[in-house]
C-alpha cells in the first residue's frame, strides 16, 4: 500500500483515505485493487472496490473473503 | 561464508545507518559497493534495489538513483511499479541531457491513457531518450485532431501516436460475421480513424505519426470455422488492417501491427479486470511492448539508428574459439549447438540485405579468421558480406575508431556484438557512443535480443539500402587491392576499368542533374543546374555535355562524371566538370578530358578555357587544369582561368582505362 501510494507505512493509519491521502487518486485506488489481490491471492468483486474507502475498511473486506495473514 | 544475498542486505542496512548518522562518506561506499550488481540482470532482488535507489536519492546522487530505479522498472514490470518509478524518474532530473531538446510526444488514446503513458516514459528514459509526453483519451481525441488550434497542435508533437481499441472502434465486432450493418460500421469506424490520421498529417506535417492497426480478438463466434468463415472475425478485420496500413502509407504515416505487439507480449493482451477497474484495456505484458515499439521511430527520429553491426568471431558468428579448435572443431551448422550460431547468421544475412553493415572485429590469428570464413561449409556469411575487418590482436575500441574512419561513418551509428562481457565493458567505458549490446550467456538468445534493439529500427527501406553493402564491399576491395601493387600503375591496371564517354542524351539528363547540384569536393565552379534547365542542354553546340560512365572489376559505377562544354566558337570553354567522390582517385577525369580535347581539335578549335571557383570543399578538383599541361591566364581570390593551346599541347588519355566512345 506505501508503495502504490508512494508514503511511508508509518503514515498510514485505519482511518487512512482518499482525503487525506493526496496520493491516493482514482488509478492509484484501481492500483490498491490490483496489488491486494496479488498479494494475499484474492478476487475482490468490482461493486466491492468502492467500498475500499479507507485502510480499515480494507482490511474488513480482505478478511470478509477469507485472506490470511 | 556470507551468501550475495546477505551482502546486499548488509550493505544496505550498513548505507542507511550512515545516512541517520550523517556520516555519508560510509553510506556512499557501501552504496557504490552495490553498484555492480545493478547493472547485472537478476543481480538484486527488486526491494534491495528500491531501497538502494532511495539511499542514492537521500545521498543526492541523482545519476545513481535514477539508474537503480530504471533497474526496479528492468525487475519488474507491473503498472503499479512502473508508475511509481515514472514518479520517481520525475523528481530526479537527468543531469546528461538536461540540455538536450526533448523529443514531444502526444498520445491520443480512445482508452485510459495514463497507464501506456507511464510506460512510455520509463522506456524512454531507460534508452535515454529525453521526451517529453502530452495525452488526449476518449471523445477529445477527435476535437483536438480536427482543430487546428488546439492544445495538440500548440504542443508542436514530434510524434503522434493515434491508439483506438478494437471494442472502441467497433463495440459490436462480434456480430460481424452475422450482420451486415456491423460489417459496415466496421468499415465506417477505419475510416473514422483515417479520417483523424490525415487531419494530424495535415495539420502537423512536421511530426511522425503512428497508428495502432486494430486489435484481433483472441477468439470468435465462429471458433474453429472462423479463418474459413466468408466473415470471419479475424480475417475480416485482417483485411481492414491490411487496407487501413495502406492507406496510413500513402499518408506518410506510420501503420503500428498491433497484432505484432500481441505476438511480442507473449502473454494476453487484455486485461478485463483492470479494464472495468481503470479504463484501460490493456494487460502489463502489452503496454510494456507497445510502448517500447514506439522507441524506434524515436531512435530514427533522434538520428541514433544503427547502420554498422560490428561482430566478434569465436563464440559470436561461431561456437568454440578457432584458434584452438580449428575449422573442423568449430560450432557451426544445422545440428544443435551449431544451429544457434547458423541461426544468428541468417538474422545477420537478412539484416545486411536491409542495408545493415556488417564488420569483423574480432582477436584472431588475421590468415586463419579469413580461411575460415572462406571455407567453412556451413559458414554463411562469407567474406564478401563484410565492409571492414579488424582481425588481430589489436585494442577493440581502437579498431572502431578506425573503422568510423575507413567507412566515413559516426561511431553513433555502430552497434558492437560480442560475446565477452570484458570486451562489452571496455567499450563502455571507452566509447559510450557506440551501442554495446548486453548479449545473455546463451547464444540462441543472440538473435532476438539483437533485433529487440530499437536503435535497429527502420521506418522504410530504399533501394539505396538494399544496394549498401555491396557499394562498400567494392569500395573496400579496391582500397585492399590498392595496397598489394607497388605503383598506382600496376594498381589501376589491376582494376581492368572500362569508361564510357559520351554526348548526354535525354535520358542522362537527370542524373547529370543530380551530379551539377549535389557533387561538393569534385567540382570545379560550383554552378548548379536543375533538370529542366539541364534538359534544354540537350542538342545545344554551346552546353555540349559530356557524360562517363565507370566499371571495374568489382562494380559497375555509373554515369560518374560530366563536362558542360562552349564549343560554339574556336576557343572551347569548360563551363563546369563535376565527379562523383565514389571515384576520386581513379584518374577518369583525365580519359574525359582526353576525349574532349580530341573532339575540338576534329571540330577546329584552337584552344580550350576552363575556370576554377574556389569552394569550401572543392579542393580535390583544384590542380585540374595544372595537372594536365593548361596554362595559367589569371589568378583572383575567387579562382582561375586556364588555357590549353592545341597546337601545341594535347591530353593523353591514360592506358589502364579502356574506353568506349559513344557519339550522339
Amino acid at each position: 500500500m506505501s508503495s502504490v501510494l508512494d508514503i511511508s507505512e508509518s503514515n498510514i493509519k485505519d482511518v487512512s483515505s482518499p482525503d487525506d491521502i493526496p496520493t491516493w487518486d482514482s488509478m492509484a485506488h484501481v492500483l490498491l485493487v490490483v496489488e491486494i489481490e496479488r498479494e494475499f491471492r484474492v478476487s475482490i468483486p468490482v461493486e466491492q472496490t468502492l467500498e475500499m474507502v479507507n485502510f480499515r475498511s480494507i482490511v474488513s473486506i480482505l478478511e470478509e473473503l477469507g485472506a490470511e495473514d | 561464508m556470507k551468501t550475495a544475498t546477505n551482502d546486499t542486505l548488509e550493505l544496505l542496512a550498513s548505507a542507511e545507518r550512515a545516512i541517520e548518522q550523517s556520516d555519508l562518506k560510509t553510506a556512499t561506499d557501501a552504496a557504490q559497493t552495490l553498484e555492480t550488481k545493478v547493472v547485472r540482470p537478476n543481480g538484486m532482488a527488486i526491494d534491495d534495489l528500491r531501497r538502494l535507489a532511495q539511499v542514492w536519492e537521500r545521498l543526492g546522487r541523482i545519476r545513481e538513483a535514477r539508474r537503480a530505479w530504471l533497474a526496479v522498472a528492468r525487475v519488474d514490470r507491473r503498472y503499479a511499479t512502473i508508475r511509481s518509478v515514472e514518479r520517481r524518474l520525475e523528481s530526479l532530473v537527468d543531469p546528461d541531457t538536461s540540455d538536450l531538446r526533448s523529443i514531444r510526444i502526444c498520445l491520443l488514446t480512445s482508452f485510459t491513457v495514463a497507464p501506456l503513458r507511464s510506460f512510455l516514459a520509463v522506456a524512454c528514459a531507460a534508452a535515454g531518450l529525453k521526451v517529453e509526453i502530452a495525452t488526449f483519451e476518449f471523445r477529445a481525441i477527435e476535437r483536438v485532431a480536427r482543430d487546428s488550434s488546439s492544445a495538440l497542435y500548440a504542443f508542436s508533437p514530434d510524434l503522434v501516436v493515434l491508439a483506438v481499441d478494437l471494442d472502441d472502434a467497433i463495440p459490436d465486432w462480434i456480430l460481424i460475421p452475422f450482420d451486415e450493418n456491423v460489417r459496415d460500421h466496421a468499415h465506417a469506424a477505419t475510416n473514422g480513424i483515417l479520417d483523424l490520421a490525415t487531419s494530424i498529417v495535415h495539420n502537423r506535417p512536421e511530426a511522425l505519426l503512428a497508428v495502432h492497426t486494430l486489435r484481433l480478438p483472441r477468439t470468435s463466434p465462429l471458433g474453429s470455422f472462423d479463418i474459413t468463415a466468408e466473415h470471419g472475425v479475424r480475417p475480416f478485420l485482417q483485411q481492414l488492417n491490411a487496407s487501413l496500413a495502406v492507406s496510413l502509407k500513402s499518408l506518410s504515416a506510420l501503420p503500428v501491427d498491433f497484432d505484432a505487439l500481441v505476438a511480442s507480449s507473449g502473454g494476453d493482451a487484455i486485461d478485463v479486470k483492470f479494464r472495468l477497474l481503470s479504463g484501460c484495456p490493456y494487460s502489463d505484458a502489452l503496454l510494456h511492448v507497445a510502448a517500447r515499439r514506439l522507441l524506434g521511430p524515436l531512435m530514427v527520429r533522434a538520428g541514433r539508428a544503427a547502420k554498422v553491426l560490428v561482430l566478434d568471431l569465436d563464440n559470436t558468428l561461431w561456437g568454440g574459439v578457432l584458434g584452438e579448435l580449428g575449422i573442423e572443431g568449430i560450432e557451426l551448422g544445422p545440428a544443435a549447438p551449431g544451429s544457434a550460431f547458423l541461426g544468428f547468421q541468417r538474422v545477420l544475412d537478412a539484416l545486411s540485405r536491409r542495408g545493415m553493415l556488417l564488420a569483423i572485429c574480432s582477436k584472431n590469428d588475421e590468415a586463419d579468421a579469413r580461411s575460415c570464413l572462406r571455407k567453412h561449409p556451413h559458414m554463411l556469411l562469407r567474406e564478401d558480406r563484410f565492409a571492414a575487418f579488424r582481425i588481430g590482436w589489436q585494442d577493440k575500441p581502437q579498431s572502431l575508431r578506425e573503422m568510423a574512419q575507413e567507412l566515413s561513418l559516426g561511431l553513433s551509428s555502430f552497434v558492437f556484438v560480442d560475446d565477452n562481457p570484458v570486451e562489452r565493458a571496455r567499450m563502455r567505458a571507452e566509447l559510450p557512443e557506440v551501442l554495446t549490446v548486453e548479449l545473455p550467456p546463451e547464444p540462441a538468445l543472440y538473435a532476438q535480443i539483437l533485433l529487440d534493439q530499437p536503435e535497429l529500427d527502420i521506418l522504410e527501406l530504399t533501394k539505396e539500402d538494399r544496394d549498401r553493402t555491396r557499394t562498400y564491399v567494392a569500395r573496400r576491395q579496391v582500397q585492399d587491392l590498392r595496397k598489394k601493387f607497388e605503383t598506382p600503375e600496376e594498381f589501376f591496371e589491376s582494376l581492368s576499368l572500362f569508361a564510357t564517354i559520351a554526348t548526354m542524351k535525354a535520358g542522362a539528363v537527370a542524373r547529370v542533374a543530380q551530379l551539377l547540384q549535389k557533387t561538393n569536393q569534385w567540382n570545379l565552379t560550383m554552378s548548379r543546374h536543375d533538370v529542366p534547365e539541364v534538359r534544354t542542354w540537350v542538342g545545344d553546340p554551346s552546353r555540349q555535355v559530356y557524360t562517363l560512365t565507370l566499371e571495374d572489376r568489382f562494380a559497375d559505377h555509373g554515369l560518374v562524371a560530366a563536362a558542360v562544354v562552349d564549343g560554339a566558337s574556336d576557343e572551347w570553354n569548360v563551363l563546369n566538370m563535376v565527379m562523383s567522390c565514389r571515384v576520386i582517385g581513379l584518374n577518369a577525369e583525365t580519359s574525359l578530358l582526353a576525349t574532349l580535347v580530341d573532339d575540338a581539335r576534329a571540330a577546329g578549335a584552337r584552344t580550350i578555357k576552363g575556370s576554377l571557383l574556389y569552394a569550401p570543399r572543392n579542393e580535390p578538383a583544384r590542380d585540374f587544369f595544372q595537372r594536365h599541361g593548361f596554362a595559367l591566364v589569371e589568378k583572383s581570390a575567387t579562382g582561375e582561368l586556364w588555357r590549353l593551346d592545341l597546337s601545341e599541347r594535347t591530353v593523353t588519355a591514360p592506358s589502364y582505362v579502356r574506353i568506349s566512345r559513344v557519339e550522339s
